[in-house]
């Protein structure tokens, strides 16, 4: 022990805390956001609820749109269109009711329920980059179609 | 005789345990976060790009896109901005949760809130378009 240090003086405040780092933070999860992903069910529900609507609706519109069209190039892109949106509706659609059904597990005192749903928010996160991806690709195929109709020349009449 | 406080201590409810969460899932959540924070940032650039070829084509075409159009393409570059800011805000919130713990998590977890609200108005929009586009196609 050095002897400049005086051995019966009460513990400095620095010595009873140590500085905090970043490794020393626990991420433990409050109450208050256990709350706020319980609260949460009821939205996923009516969106997943919306989003079949919506599906529902575009089914019909489909259906009636191909059968009044004339000729299949009026028909087509409708089609196209329709089989490229459903599996995607139909997966968030699934994801919302999954994530509905774990929030409300979580309501009612499951706390094992977290992490589902932590696990949905990633699958959320992870289908929408899925789904911007292919948004770029067709708009960017939308402009280059439209580029080279528009360079064509005219067809005689 | 009992203290009071003693009282209130026995009949207050057993405290739940403070949840932790695994590594494995820390890292999900930091995985989720970051494709988050590409997603916002992705959608405020497209929103930005689409108000912008939105005046250049209206510019270019002296007005001649109409007004029903030019509101729908507002209407869904609006939409992109909230979803985007919020989508960035949720995974701003879990990188701060991660270096600094509680309450940007729940800030993060309002953040998704506000986005599933999103999500239903979306949903009723575009069901609203595909009947006023059927109607459209249907009248003689």
């Amino acid at each position: 022990m050095p002897l400049d240090t005086n051995p019966f003086a009460p513990p400095r405040t620095v010595e009873l805390e140590p500085p905090v780092s970043a490794a020393d933070i626990e991420p433990i999860v409050s109450e208050r956001s256990l709350r706020e992903l319980a609260r949460q069910a009821p939205l996923l529900r009516g969106a997943a609820m919306m989003a079949g609507l919506a599906l529902a609706v575009d089914t019909v519109s489909t259906i009636l749109q191909v059968g009044l069209a004339k000729t299949a190039t009026e028909s087509g892109p409708r089609i196209v269109s329709f089989a490229v949106g459903l599996p995607i509706s139909l997966f968030f659609i699934f994801l919302a009711r999954g994530g509905a059904r774990h929030c409300r597990r979580l309501a009612r005192g499951d706390r094992a329920a977290v992490e589902p749903i932590l696990d949905m928010h990633g699958r959320y996160f992870a289908a929408s980059g899925v789904l911007a991806l292919i948004g770029i690709a067709v708009a960017v195929c939308a402009v280059v179609v439209g580029l080279v109709a528009a360079r064509s020349p005219v067809a005689p009449t | 005789v009992t203290p009071p406080v003693e009282i209130a201590a026995e009949a207050a409810p057993p405290a739940s345990p403070p949840l932790r969460l695994s590594e494995d899932r820390l890292r999900r959540l930091q995985r989720a976060a970051g494709r988050a924070r590409v997603l916002g940032v992705a959608g405020l650039s497209a929103s930005t790009l689409l108000i912008l070829g939105l005046l250049v084509a209206d510019a270019a075409m002296s007005s001649a896109l109409s007004q029903g159009t030019v509101v729908l393409m507002l209407f869904v570059a609006c939409l992109l901005i909230a979803g985007s800011s919020q989508m960035y805000g949720y995974g701003k919130n879990v990188r701060a949760f991660l270096a600094d713990g509680e309450p940007f998590l729940l800030r993060a977890f309002q953040n998704l809130r506000r986005l599933w609200i999103l999500w239903i108005g979306t949903s009723v929009a575009t069901a609203l378009a595909s009947i006023v586009l059927t109607l459209k196609r249907l009248r003689p």
